[in-house]
């Protein structure tokens, strides 16, 4: 807006001076200038507001100056205005300096309503200064009447609320720039004495912000400071170690060499031929397992390299592991192993780095060929499971102990021990394997093999996610980046696996631009993810920011909500659900979720579950925004995360879907509150997650389990409670878990609680527990039919069901009865044995391509 | 009756050419893979001298040089440690562990059966 045509209007509107001091330029034609020193008495006869009293101003100017966060004192500020003068319509609008604009930040005596048309409104820096210009040389307050057609056309400017007078007081930083400014509505202009408080406390949130800013500096710097001396010590300790280790395993055959060949030299003469040979074989195997382990290094070193790299090569894994199969089946069938391949019949696609990925299969086939002795099977399997890829390679080997399970993937560990020693493995090959893998977003994991062996699990997502890309800061750490990108990988998924949708994505917050950015998604297009940002207000997710409440949308078109989404491309299904990540009562970020797998509108209890997601994802968030450098800290949050990612990949099913409904309905009925409610959906999604600990031997076992192993099946409730308490923000969901095995009559386990004690939420996990296991088919016997199961239950009320609860509990059962029996049918119908071994329904190849020893 | 050597290291190459090695001299070797069996042997049937890894699984070769020297039947037996390990502080640590020699890998069986007939206090052949 240019000057002569802000002159204009206030020429053209006969213009009352309301200002007794006429100063120079722009002042004297702004009506309502008003200061300290140019008050007016008000025209229209209403009531003055009053003026507080000193202790209360004084109180409040303290409690302004000393808040500790940006947020505090602006709703701090609009708050005391409000209450203590009486004034409605007030809105602190804050500038923002990059993009020019005096954003609207908090808000008090408005309704919701305006609240929203208000804070979609930014106000033009320049629009606001050609209005102040000259006007701060006589005073900082301005005052509008109802009836001055200039401000009130610029409504942006005053957020005009109909038929009221506007006051405006500015605050400014100690270089006098303006930081933003203070409106509120009232019909009368302020007594002089009202107005130079509120100028005071405006003054005094000024203060509060300058020291909330310095603060949040500090702390960064502090936290900054701690981070970069934990890392040094952290990279001096890990290049120790790797530099000790990298010598140890490569002296360990070079010693070997320079003996034999030091012997064979001087004794050669001597020696009989087969002494030779043996020399010579040793020399040869030595050397090569140096190779070996340089080969290794470099792919480290060339991986390393290339870590950063984004990947989105289209590869079929169907077609990788046959060709590395069919490259080390002379090795495998050397060494007298039978090696075999099944997929399914058609290509499967995942996102990500060819060269990769081989490395991936390379590794775990060599490490099954190196631990599996002569005569053993090795067996590699591919199937797609929801929304990932899973590859699992699994020997009759040797096998790994328990305790140690978990360390393989750390680099150059090897489980001790000669026999493990003889065969040549270098610590190396599962380490690059888990780095991968985590580069993919995808998960690797190690178990007991069916037969003794291992099983090693590898689950790549199959459609792509994809991480906001930010342009390259020489400052930013790129391990740093990567773990944050893996955990936003991370979380990504857990929301789409356990909501079961194809479009999942996580926005958050950026605090400098004030807008909300789509940082991982899945099932977004990458320059939907890279480019998205919405403002307060804007769209779904814009709305769910600004409120602060989650939006469910059934049905998108017969919303009148949204009507102006209709035609947005992103929403490819017409339901949709957006909760928001709260911390410390303000919205974070925003998770979106859309099309479901079933094709189903989202409902209630998704949002409930998408709630308690969100819930411990912001914690989990906050963690790692603490955490960032101290990678052990950093690794117990990601094991956190990955322990609610295995509930949802590893457990969910349909049936457990269903009854996770029917629990949570059955909780309603019952009376419980929406936080109790929020508590046992996520239990009952996570509730032996426990059981992932326990080895599946025991869990396959047909015979009678020995007391001890029925104790290490008991303690599933303790570690399920133990693995989700890291991300617990309350200790709810952990009790639910912990107690879903007790009895009402006391007979249960862990603590032996009996009837009321035994928290509402456990009893209904119990039921559920018990009813859906019993309709599924286990090692030790075969699926209950739902009549008989519901049979069995009811003999069980009062001693192990609750008397109150099961009654309920089964209403909603019956209710959904026929329901159930069409989701268990494909299951029990299928391939009964193959569910509880994981094993595949088709093989690929066991003709050429792969070779198949032994067939 | 031959002098007995107690050759301890989970390496089999390397209990290979030790015995090998040895046994040219006329030395007779028993070999253990890890650092219990070490100390179960040498107690059992005191050697005349064992040449001890470090890296072992369970017990290291510290704790058995140590132990071995602390027991009656066993603490004038002469150790030589036999390890990669080749920092300043890990001969320290043997040298604590009352090693009588510390060798590092890569070693050179000619010279460590000169070593080992010194300790032995056999003639040298050359």
């Amino acid at each position: 807006m240019s000057f002569v045509h802000l002159a204009g209007f206030y020429d053209t509107l006969g213009l009352v001076v309301i200002g007794a001091v006429v100063v120079v330029g722009l002042v004297s034609r702004a009506r309502g200038v008003w200061s300290r020193n140019t008050y007016l008495a008000g025209t229209d006869g209403e009531p003055r507001l009053r003026p507080v009293d000193e202790a209360t101003l004084a109180d409040t100017m303290l409690g302004l100056t000393t808040a500790t966060e940006q947020g505090a004192v602006l709703n701090g500020l609009a708050r005391d205005v409000h209450e203590h003068f009486g004034l409605a319509g007030v809105v602190v609008r804050v500038r923002n300096t990059r993009a020019r604009i005096f954003e609207a930040r908090a808000f008090a005596g408005l309704d919701p309503e305006d609240v929203a048309r208000v804070s979609t409104f930014d106000v033009p820096v320049e629009d606001f200064e050609e209005l102040t210009r000259g006007a701060s040389v006589v005073g900082r307050c301005f005052f509008v009447p109802a009836d001055d057609p200039h401000w009130s056309d610029h409504v942006g400017m005053v957020d005009s609320v109909a038929g009221d007078g506007v006051l405006v007081v500015p605050f400014h930083d100690e270089r006098e720039e303006t930081l933003g400014y203070l409106r509120a509505s009232t019909r009368s202009d302020p007594d002089v004495r009202v107005a130079a408080q509120i100028r005071m406390l405006v003054a005094a949130a000024a203060s509060g912000l300058a020291s909330a800013r310095l603060r949040s500096m500090l702390e960064r710097r502090e936290l900054e400071y701690a981070i970069v001396s934990e890392r040094l010590r952290e990279a001096h300790g890990l290049r120790d170690n790797f530099v000790a280790n990298v010598s140890h395993e490569l002296r360990t055959p070079l010693t070997s060499v320079k003996a034999y060949a030091e012997t064979l030299a001087r004794g050669i003469d001597d020696m009989d031929a087969a002494t030779r040979r043996e020399f010579v074989g040793v020399i040869e195997h030595e050397a090569a397992r140096l190779d070996q382990i340089f080969d290794d290094l470099l792919d480290v070193a060339h991986l390393e390299g290339r870590a950063r790299r984004v990947v989105h090569d289209r590869i079929d894994l169907r077609d990788l592991a046959r060709t590395v199969a069919s490259d080390q089946h002379d090795d495998l069938v050397g060494a007298g192993l039978d090696l075999r391949v099944y997929g399914p019949e058609s290509p499967v696609y995942v996102q990500g780095d060819a060269d990769g990925l081989r490395q991936v299969l390379y590794h775990l086939l060599d490490n099954a060929r190196k631990f599996t002795p002569e005569g053993g099977r090795v067996r590699v399997e591919l199937h797609e499971d929801g929304g990932s890829a899973v590859v699992t390679v699994e020997d009759t080997g040797i096998g790994i102990p328990e305790p140690e399970r978990h360390r393989v993937f750390e680099r150059f560990y090897q489980v001790d021990g000669s026999a493990t020693r003889s065969v040549g493995g270098q610590g190396l090959g599962l380490a690059l394997c888990h780095d991968v893998v985590g580069w993919h977003h995808g998960r690797i994991r190690i178990e007991e093999g069916a037969e003794g062996g291992v099983r090693i699990v590898v689950q790549l997502p199959l459609r792509g996610l994809v991480v906001r890309q930010v342009a390259d800061d020489p400052a930013a750490d790129p391990a740093e980046r990567m773990q944050w990108e893996s955990f936003l990988g991370l979380a990504t998924h857990l929301v789409s696996e356990l909501t079961r949708t194809r479009v999942a994505s996580v926005m958050l917050v950026d605090e400098l631009y004030s807008v909300l950015r789509i940082e991982a998604a899945v099932g977004l297009d990458e320059d939907v993810v890279q480019n998205t940002m919405v403002g307060p207000g804007e769209g779904v997710a814009g709305q769910v920011w600004e409120r602060g409440e989650s939006v469910l949308a059934p049905d998108l078109d017969e919303d009148v909500r949204f009507s102006g989404l209709r035609d947005d491309v992103n929403y490819e299904r017409r339901s949709l659900l957006s909760v928001p990540l709260l911390w410390q009562g303000r919205t974070v970020g925003v998770l979106n979720v859309n099309v479901k797998h079933d094709g189903s509108a989202f409902d209630d209890d998704d949002r409930l579950l998408l709630e308690a997601l969100a819930e411990r994802l912001v914690v989990a968030l906050d963690r790692f925004e603490r955490f960032r450098a101290g990678f052990q800290r950093l690794a117990a949050v990601e094991s956190g995360v990955r322990a609610m990612l295995d509930v949802g990949r590893e457990r969910q099913s349909a049936i457990r879907e269903l009854f996770a409904k029917v629990g949570v309905t059955t909780g309603r009925r019952l009376g419980l509150d929406e936080e109790q409610l929020r508590s046992l959906a996520y239990a009952l999604r996570t509730y032996d997650v426990g059981l992932n600990e326990i080895s599946g031997r025991i869990l396959r076992k047909v015979t009678p389990l020995s007391r001890d192993e029925r104790q290490r099946i008991e303690e599933h409730v303790r570690l399920g409670a133990e693995l989700v308490a890291d991300l617990e923000p309350s200790p709810q969901v952990r009790k639910l878990i912990l107690h879903h095995h007790e009895n009402v009559d006391g007979s249960g386990y862990p603590d032996g609680l009996r009837g009321e004690a035994i928290p509402v939420g456990a009893r209904i996990v119990r039921l559920v527990d018990v009813l859906s296991a019993l309709l599924q088919d286990r090692p030790f016997r075969s699926a209950v039919p739902l009549g008989p199961a519901i049979g069995l239950v009811e003999e069980g009320v009062g001693q192990a069901y609750c008397p109150r609860v099961t009654p309920v509990f089964l209403e909603v059962v019956d209710e959904n009865a026929s329901r159930i029996r069409e989701v268990l049918a494909p299951v029990t119908a299928e391939s009964p044995a193959e569910i509880e071994l994981q094993l595949p329904t088709a093989a690929v190849e066991t003709g050429s391509p792969t070779r198949n020893g032994g067939s | 009756m031959s002098k007995s050597i107690l050759v301890v290291d989970d390496e089999m190459y390397i209990v290979n050419i030790l015995d090998f090695t040895l046994a040219t001299e006329g030395l007779r070797v028993i070999t253990a893979a890890n650092g219990e069996e070490a100390l179960r042997q040498a107690i059992e049937n005191p050697p005349d001298l064992v040449i001890l890894d470090v890296m072992m699984p369970k017990i290291d070769g510290f704790e058995v040089c140590r132990a071995l020297k602390a027991k009656d039947e066993t603490k004038d037996v002469p150790v030589i440690l036999l390890t990669a390990k080749d920092r300043d502080s890990d001969r320290e640590k043997g040298r604590e562990a009352g090693a009588d020699l510390y060798v590092t890998k890569p070693f050179s069986p000619t010279r460590l059966l000169e070593d080992v007939r010194s300790l032995l206090q056999m003639p040298t052949v050359d």
